[in-house]
């Protein structure tokens, strides 16, 4: 069959780019896809990305093939090159090279002969040698994204920052059940612990433990205000208990309701004293109450106080080594067991459990920190029942 | 009629070359038995009109081969020994002071051996320089100048010239401009042992076969125009100028053998050495164009007494023809094409 030598040439010319395209996309897919891989490897390593984030590192490979491409028409030989190529393998003497230069005439048949035979000598297109390297790269990439990683700590271990964050969020439960918080407070200290949630799920230790200690100082100076009310009303509960003036003992009752109240301390009083109270303080406005009464509501209003106070203390909000039991025997230290330089102590107690962070307990990687909190507020709505002025 | 139907001989030409050739490579082989590839080259250096250097041992029939390549083309043939007296007079004849029968003397110019269409210069490297310059006009230009008078030579004019390479003493080795002039150099090998016993047993005192003519000078002219009509393809020429230009060795493209060894490269008179030897290389093997196969079978002959050696090639024992190879193994046909 007669072989012309356009369709020879054409053909030697597609083989080249092809050949030269296999051959350089092996090479340049393999190490496009071993370089994206690395990166991926780096990038869940060391920047914590997720797998479906770190497959988007591999977009260049796409690419690899394009320039490959790009290389490979480089290497396209000319008309006349292809010719003196067909022409050398064949063994054809001069045949090709003269008629590509000269076209066909009646020595024509003699080239056709022997471009029969350079047909079969065209460049080979190495599949399996370009492809070795991409599979090995391939090979690498699969693992890269699909092995375990361990975790990686750079700075404090995420779990550090978990326990810090659930302790927060403890006091501010504790907070909340012993006292009746200000909407507002409970507001901002909701806002304030969520930033530092979102901080801690960010990866932004720094961040989270600056939220976290700003949160901590809001809810000292709020129990620290509690604790001074608290201290206050004791006096003025302990006044209401043993004045033989009925007026002045009243309106030291009255005195320490309107404290204890403005501290939050009314929080579930006990069902004589709302019974008897049940608008308050307002409620002893008009009627003189018998020294009996008095005593009797002075104590059981103390008998409240001082489970809003051991509802703290036990949260660690306040210092319960310093609440001495016999402190009810006399009446100063009946109601003041907690006052004064206790509340420091509390403080230094809590910057002592900030130091123990690295023990707390951590939280599984990837479980929310606390889905009860979320709850929080509707708790704290019902149980701000006390009377608004 | 197509342009390469213009270009390149026909078939039937070529053919007919061809036969004549072969009839004349037929009747060197008489002579020399078991030398194809010797008497190949001569025939191509003379179809090629060009000087062919035959340099070998004594008794290798190189005088032989001579005599019968002039018989057989059936032109002028003369024989000059060349020997340390001999003067330029000698070979390019002088003028003779005679009487022209009326009693006046004229000077009348003698034609020396060198008028004729084959000169067998033997041994020429026995010569002086002065003597062996005197071939130098008649091998470049074909003419002779002798007391300032410019005399043609006959057509075709070539040169065979032999040399022994042995039995220095006393010769005058040839100056490269004089090798420039070579078409080939073409080395005369020593004969097998069958071709000896054949030599033995058809031929008594070794006196080779008679030839007669089988062209005379006006087919050998047809001849010469059909080696003219041979096509050198543009990329061969590339090739051809691209090997030439590899044995300088200040060629980004030369071997590294011929950096070493090379002092000089071959001039572009090797390169149209080639070309046109690989024409008659071309007709002899029937094809109207000339083949990267065509070039590789002339070169060696062509180029490699061209190339002036430095002295570590001689302490190592390189020659021309091996520095020629390499080249030739250096210099791709063309450009590389992968796979």
């Amino acid at each position: 069959m007669a072989v012309k030598l356009a369709t020879c040439v054409a053909a030697l010319r597609r083989r080249v780019v092809a050949a030269e395209w296999t051959a350089r996309a092996g090479g340049l897919l393999g190490w496009t896809i071993a370089g994206c891989a690395t990166a991926a490897l780096l990038a869940r390593g060391i920047g914590d990305w997720q797998r479906t984030e770190s497959a988007w590192l591999f977009a260049p490979v796409v690419a690899a093939p394009i320039v490959a491409w790009v290389l490979a028409r480089r290497s396209r030989p000319s008309a006349a090159a292809a010719a003196a190529w067909l022409d050398v393998h064949a063994g054809a003497a001069g045949y090709v090279v003269t008629e590509n230069e000269l076209g066909q005439s009646s020595w024509t048949p003699r080239t056709e002969e022997a471009l029969t035979s350079a047909l079969a000598a065209l460049p080979r297109v190495d599949v399996v040698r370009a492809a070795k390297p991409v599979l090995a790269a391939a090979v690498f990439a699969a693992v890269a994204l699909w092995i375990e990683l361990p975790e990686t700590v750079v700075g404090p271990p995420q779990a550090v920052s978990t326990a810090a964050l659930e302790r927060v969020e403890e006091q501010i439960e504790t907070l909340e059940d012993a006292l009746a918080v200000e909407p507002e407070l409970a507001e901002e200290l909701e806002e304030r612990l969520e930033a530092a949630k979102a901080d801690a799920e960010a990866g932004n230790p720094e961040s989270t433990f600056e939220a976290l200690d700003a949160l901590e100082q809001r809810i000292e100076q709020a129990v620290e205000h509690a604790e001074q009310m608290a201290e206050q009303a004791a006096r003025e509960l302990n006044q209401a208990a043993t004045d033989p003036n009925l007026a002045k003992a009243q309106d030291a009752l009255k005195n320490a309701l309107s404290k204890m109240d403005s501290a939050g301390l009314s929080k579930d009083l006990p069902k004589s004293v709302q019974e008897a109270l049940p608008e308050g303080a307002q409620s002893l406005d008009g009627e003189q109450l018998s020294s009996a009464e008095l005593a009797k509501l002075a104590r059981e209003l103390k008998g409240g106080l001082d489970a809003r106070l051991a509802k703290l203390a036990n949260g660690r909000l306040v210092d319960a080594s310093k609440r001495s039991p016999g402190a009810h025997d006399g009446a100063e230290a009946r109601v003041t067991p907690w006052a004064g330089p206790k509340f420091r102590a509390a403080a230094e107690s809590r910057a002592d459990a900030r130091t123990r962070r690295s023990t707390s307990r951590a939280r599984p990687r990837g479980a929310p920190i606390n889905s009860s909190r979320r709850n929080c507020r509707r708790r704290r709505c019902s149980t701000l029942n006390r009377p608004r002025s | 009629m197509t342009t390469a139907e213009a270009a390149l001989l026909a078939p039937a030409d070529v053919a007919k070359a061809r036969a004549s050739a072969q009839g004349i490579q037929d009747g060197l082989d008489r002579t020399m038995l078991g030398q194809a590839e010797l008497t190949k080259l001569v025939l191509t250096g003379c179809l090629a009109r060009g000087h062919v250097l035959l340099e070998g041992l004594p008794g290798l029939g190189k005088t032989e081969l001579v005599k019968a390549l002039a018989a057989l083309l059936g032109i002028t043939f003369r024989r000059l020994q060349f020997t340390p007296d001999l003067m330029p007079g000698d070979v390019t004849g002088g003028h003779v002071l005679e009487d022209d029968g009326s009693g006046k003397r004229n000077f009348v110019f003698h034609p020396g051996p060198v008028f004729t269409n084959v000169l067998l210069a033997d041994e020429i490297n026995r010569a002086s320089p002065k003597t062996q310059s005197a071939l130098l006009e008649a091998m470049a230009e074909r003419r002779v100048t002798v007391l300032g008078e410019t005399r043609p030579l006959p057509s075709p004019f070539f040169v065979l010239a032999t040399q022994n390479p042995i039995e220095l003493e006393g010769t005058y080795p040839l100056p490269e401009a004089q090798l420039d002039r070579f078409l080939f150099k073409v080395e005369v090998p020593p004969v097998s042992s069958g071709t000896l016993e054949e030599i033995l047993t058809t031929r008594r005192g070794g006196r080779p076969p008679e030839h007669t003519a089988v062209m005379d000078a006006g087919k050998l002219a047809e001849l010469y125009r059909a080696v003219d009509g041979i096509y050198l393809p543009k990329a061969v020429a590339n090739w051809i100028a691209r090997i030439v230009a590899s044995t300088h060795p200040s060629a980004p493209a030369a071997p590294e053998k011929v950096r070493t060894y090379v002092k000089h490269g071959a001039s572009p008179r090797g390169a149209i050495a080639i070309g046109e030897a690989a024409r008659a290389h071309a007709l002899l093997a029937g094809k109207p164009n000339v083949g990267f196969d065509d070039v590789r079978a002339v070169a060696v002959p062509a180029l490699a007494h061209r190339l002036v050696l430095d002295y570590r090639a001689r302490l190592d024992g390189v020659r021309g023809p091996d520095l020629v190879r390499a080249t030739l193994e250096a210099v791709p046909e063309t450009a590389e094409i992968a796979g």
